[in-house]
Formats: C-alpha cells, sequence, structure tokens
C-alpha cells in the first residue's frame, strides 16, 4: 500500500483541499420517494444515500416482534454500481454489521415505547460511495424518519472523525479511510448532545480519541443544521411559491403548483424579501386558527366532540325507509333503520348493514337485496 | 413560563419550545420541566396546553370514537381483520355487526357471506390500547358496509384540513362539484361524484390540500381552483 503522496500537504490542506475540521458539501432533501411513508436523499462529499422509511406498522415475521416496544429494522446495502468494482448484490459481512449499528444509533431518538408489536422498516441504498457511508446513512435515515412523522426525540447527525499523518480530522473522504490511520464515526443527538454511535477503528491515543470525539460532535451540529433546513425548507418553499403567485396573479386567482408555474402573467410586482416572510408568518397564524378546533389527541378538550359530530353531521342526508319485508333483515335494535343515503346515481341502491341471516329450520340463507355485483367495479383504490 | 419559540411557527423534532408550567399536547414532549417538538408541525398554545399541528404522518394513529373507513382483509370464525391505515390491523367481531340477542339460530356459519375480504365498511373504533389492536364496531349510525364510490386515501394529519372548520372545506368542494365525500378519521375518503371528470377533480383538489395545508387562504384558493377546473 504506497502512499504516494502526502495526505495533508505543507499548507496544512488535505487531498481534496479541504482544513482539518471541514466538512464535505453536504446537500438534502426530503420527500423523494412518494409511496414510502418518511424518504430522504442526502449527497455528503461524493457520498449519496437514498432512504426510505415504512412504518410503523405491523411486524413480519411476527416472532421478531418486541411486545413492549417498536422494532428498529435498519437495512443497509451497497448498490452493485456504487463502487469501482462491482460488488455483488448479495449482502455481505460488512453490510448486516452495519445495518445493526444504524439500527442502534437511531433507537435512542425515537419513542419506541408508542408502539409495541410494530415496526419501523427502515431501508437505506448507498448509490455512490465515497467514505463515511454509514454516517451519512445515518443522517439520511433520521431525516426520513422526521419527513414520516414519526414521533422521535430528536434528529440524529452523524460524521466521521479520523486521523490521518498523526493529525487528528474531520470527516475522512474515501482516500482518507482507506490510507489514514484510523476512523472514528460519531453519532449524535443534535439538539441533547447524546452519543448514539462511537465506534473506532484504527490506532489513536486516548488524547487522540476525546479530541476526535468532540471533533465529531462539532461535525454533527453542523450536519444538523443542514438538516433543519432541509426539513422546513419543504414546507416553506411551498409557502413561497403560494405567496410569491397569490401577489402577481390577484386578478385572476388561478390556482399554481408547487414546481410548474405557468408565468401568462407579464406584469411581475417587485417584493421585498423581508416583506415576503412577514407575510408568510401572518398567513400561518391565520390557519392556525382556522386549524384551531380541529385538534386531535386532547382527551380532554370538549371540542373534540365537535370534531367527530362533524364529520358524521355533514355527510349524511337521512331520509325515513320502510323496511322491505315482515322480518327484520338486520337487527333493529342495535342499527338504525332510518338511514338511507341520498344517492346521486339513481340506480345504485344502497341498504344499511350487510347482514345475513341463516334460518336453521328453514334451512336456507337469505342474503340482503343488495347490487354488490353490478356495483363493485367502481371501487378503486388509489 | 416562557416559549421560546413563536406560535405558529415551524418546528422540527427535538427542537427546544420552552420551560415552565404547561401541559403537553399533541407533538410534545416533556423532559425536566422543559418543552420539545416530537414531530414537524406549527406550534400552537391553547390555554397552557402547548401542541403541534402535525405537517408529517402518513400512518394513521387511532382514538376511542374515531370513524372510519376501512377494508376486510380477513375473515375467520368469529371476526375480521380490517386494514385501516394504521399501525395495527384492526378486529371487526360479529357481535359488533349484527346482533344476535333475539336470534335462536346457530353459532357458526360463514361469516363471509355477510362481509367478505376486500369489502369496503364504515366503522367506529371502540377500543384502543398498547395491549391489543384496535378495535371496531359498526353498531351505530350510519355505520355500514359501503358498496360504491370512489376510495382515496389521504395523510390522515390532513383530515382536519379537508374538512375545514365547522365543516367549511368539504361543504365547499361538494357543492362546487355536486358530489358527495366520505371523509374517514384515518384519511380514507369515498367520493361519489356524477362524472369522471368531477371525480378528478375532487382527486387534485385534495392533493392539494395536503400539499398546501399549512399556508392560509386555501379554502378559497381550492375554491377558486374548483372553479376554474369545472367550468369546461
Amino acid at each position: 500500500m504506497g502512499k504516494n503522496r502526502p495526505l495533508i500537504d505543507v499548507n496544512g490542506l488535505r487531498v481534496d483541499g479541504r482544513k482539518i475540521d471541514e466538512l464535505r458539501p453536504l446537500e438534502m432533501k426530503v420527500g423523494v420517494i412518494k409511496r414510502a411513508n418518511g424518504s430522504a436523499l442526502v449527497k455528503h462529499g461524493g457520498n449519496q444515500i437514498l432512504c426510505a422509511v415504512y412504518g410503523p406498522r405491523e411486524v413480519h415475521p411476527k416472532h421478531l416482534a418486541l411486545s413492549n416496544k417498536l422494532l428498529i429494522r435498519a437495512e443497509y446495502r451497497l448498490a452493485t454500481f456504487s463502487v469501482n468494482d462491482r460488488k455483488s448484490p448479495a449482502p455481505r459481512r460488512r453490510e448486516h454489521e452495519l445495518s445493526k449499528i444504524i439500527s442502534e444509533a437511531l433507537e435512542p431518538s425515537i419513542f419506541v415505547e408508542r408502539f409495541p408489536r410494530a415496526v419501523v422498516d427502515i431501508y437505506i441504498n448507498v448509490i455512490d460511495a465515497d467514505g463515511g457511508t454509514r454516517c451519512a446513512s445515518i443522517t439520511a435515515a433520521s431525516l426520513a424518519l422526521a419527513d414520516a412523522g414519526i414521533p422521535l426525540k430528536g434528529i440524529v447527525a452523524s460524521v466521521a472523525a479520523g486521523k490521518v499523518e498523526g493529525k487528528v480530522v474531520l470527516d475522512l473522504c474515501d482516500v482518507e479511510d482507506k490510507d489514514g490511520d484510523g476512523d472514528l464515526p460519531v453519532a449524535m443527538v443534535a439538539t441533547t448532545k447524546e452519543i448514539t454511535l462511537c465506534q473506532l477503528d484504527g490506532n489513536f491515543t486516548s488524547d487522540e480519541v476525546k479530541e476526535g470525539i468532540e471533533l465529531a460532535m462539532k461535525g454533527c451540529e453542523a450536519v444538523y443544521e443542514i438538516q433543519h433546513r432541509t426539513l422546513l425548507e419543504k414546507f416553506e418553499h411551498v409557502s413561497k411559491e403560494i405567496q410569491k403567485s397569490s401577489l402577481t396573479d390577484e386578478s385572476k386567482g388561478e390556482e399554481k403548483e408547487d414546481s410548474s408555474e405557468e408565468e401568462d402573467d407579464d406584469v411581475v410586482m417587485e417584493i421585498d424579501e423581508s416583506e415576503l416572510e412577514e407575510m408568510g408568518s401572518k398567513a400561518i397564524e391565520d390557519i392556525v386558527s382556522e386549524v384551531n378546533n380541529e385538534e386531535e389527541d386532547d382527551k380532554n378538550d370538549p371540542e373534540d366532540e365537535d370534531n367527530l359530530s362533524d364529520i358524521v353531521e355533514v355527510e349524511f342526508e337521512t331520509e325515513k325507509v320502510e323496511p322491505e319485508s315482515d322480518k327484520p333483515e338486520y337487527s333493529t335494535k342495535s342499527i338504525d333503520l332510518d338511514i338511507v343515503e341520498e344517492v346521486i346515481e339513481e340506480d345504485i341502491d344502497e341498504i344499511n348493514v350487510v347482514t345475513t341471516i341463516i334460518d336453521e329450520d328453514e334451512g336456507e340463507k337469505k342474503d340482503n337485496p343488495q347490487e354488490s355485483e353490478n356495483t363493485t367495479e367502481n371501487l378503486e383504490e388509489e | 413560563m416562557s416559549l421560546v419559540v413563536e406560535k405558529s411557527e415551524l418546528v422540527v423534532p427535538g427542537q427546544f419550545l420552552g420551560k415552565g408550567k404547561f401541559r403537553a399536547g399533541y407533538g410534545v414532549y416533556k423532559k425536566n420541566d422543559e418543552y420539545y417538538a416530537s414531530v414537524i408541525g406549527l406550534l400552537n398554545v391553547r390555554q397552557n396546553n402547548l401542541f403541534l399541528v402535525p405537517l408529517t404522518g402518513s400512518v394513521y394513529f387511532p382514538k376511542i370514537e374515531d370513524v372510519v373507513i376501512g377494508k376486510i382483509l380477513s375473515a375467520g370464525m368469529s371476526s375480521w381483520k380490517v386494514d385501516i391505515g394504521g399501525v395495527y390491523e384492526a378486529i371487526l367481531s360479529i357481535s359488533s355487526v349484527i346482533d344476535r340477542r333475539n336470534d335462536r339460530g346457530p353459532r357458526i356459519y360463514d361469516i363471509s357471506k355477510i362481509l367478505n375480504i376486500g369489502d369496503i365498511i364504515m366503522a367506529r373504533v371502540e377500543v384502543v390500547d398498547r395491549t391489543r389492536v384496535p378495535v371496531l364496531s359498526m353498531h351505530g349510525r350510519g355505520l355500514r358496509k359501503m358498496s360504491s364510490g370512489r376510495l382515496i386515501t389521504i395523510n390522515p394529519v390532513k383530515v382536519p384540513r379537508v374538512i375545514g372548520k365547522s365543516g367549511s372545506m368539504i361543504s365547499m368542494i361538494k357543492n362546487e362539484t355536486n358530489s358527495k365525500l366520505i371523509v374517514g378519521k384515518n384519511g380514507w375518503i369515498l367520493i361519489y361524484a356524477p362524472n369522471y371528470k368531477a371525480e378528478q377533480v375532487i382527486i387534485d383538489a385534495l392533493q392539494l390540500i395536503e400539499t398546501q395545508s399549512h399556508v392560509s387562504g386555501l379554502t378559497d384558493r381550492i375554491k377558486l381552483y374548483l372553479q376554474e377546473k369545472m367550468k369546461n
């Protein structure tokens, strides 16, 4: 293993021109996989990590379910094209180990006691590897968990410190990882400073370990800033688009979509950025008051009852209906006979409750006369 | 007692909200007298109750007395398993569907004659607790098997927005498109539209509500959108 050039040159800069404590460029995005409950794409230096989160949902196979808490099941896989020499698709020992490590790094940040016997599946795919993939994976997974709306104690950020040419540096790139003296990945819940992952591989003195961990923690804070911005951006982007379109297009009153904005209006108003922000926050206040009485999970709140009656009352228009035969085809005690929905289509007849009463004495089965056979084609799920 | 975050500000999980004598509501957790957010949402305070209006979350967390729309997944001896888009599959037992108190017939029959796999039902959440899966009941006003309509699903946290204050948003949608909508608390929606075009317009409008739920003036914008689309 010949090192042809120094990893830290005379100016104190590293192979890619960075300073000792400088992070590689970071770019993040959430909501990239629509089908998943949550997802994130993280680009950290040359790394590109795609993460999808499904859950909480029931565990399959059932014997893996934990009776008192949520199971966190991360699956870390390197794409075959993510490294120089094609990596075989079968998961190797390293991927199994990293899957376990990532699950354990994320678990302290999740309220696992809230969902017993369920699982959160985190699928991590490294589509481009460039040193420090486990850290970028944890960063991506935490973003995806937040995007999925899973209750979290905090967001986990992760970065690797290392030792190169006897010096402790931050955020190793691929070359430094392979040819350096040591590697110290650290993951931290940024807001509480709780460390959830700390590994060491190489030769460090105990002072260097301390230095490395502190340096990595500072790096994690910087990573968290970008995570925070990314999560807010998803919503603020929409607000800004709407503010912009509603101001330039007031007369037309036409609805504009997020990214595909058609500017058929020649007149564009010049708006101050600060003005826009002020309008944005005022606008949010209005909708919060609008949504005010729709709060969920507040058991002591009497307005909750309004919510339920809202749904039930609004949807039904009732009509008196005579029962079709003398023998009641559904229970008269527990189900209200009088409700029949007013339906737009005349040819669809709706009967309240589908019940079958099997009369053993007569030895026949009576089915409720309903046109489920004709109308099942209308039922579609999206 | 102080808040470091402004009301209606967008917060992320783990963000410090404030200290003092609040009550931790939805999306907020307390640690040593300090309050933090646990989901992405807009902060709101009402009479000492600190809570979030959530903006993310695609899994439904059932509450007692919620009216939901579900789909039968399997039929057992005396109960069905129902998919309500939640963490767990709910259970609907036969005694919650028919009333057998006056029935002297045999106990065992093929319950798939009553509700078969794939059937869409409207039911009420009867029991929710940590030791078991949610239990549903179809005893109640208007709870029944749904044999028609177009079923779509939206994010359950957006359901209050789709209904609007005192039903303002949903009534507006129904009027503008001359259709009927049934919205379950789990985010499953049944659309009864007079034609395919109206149905498609409603689906697009609901997706718009989902993405723009945090911006004000939504009801008016959706109204204009619907009017525009229904014009031709």
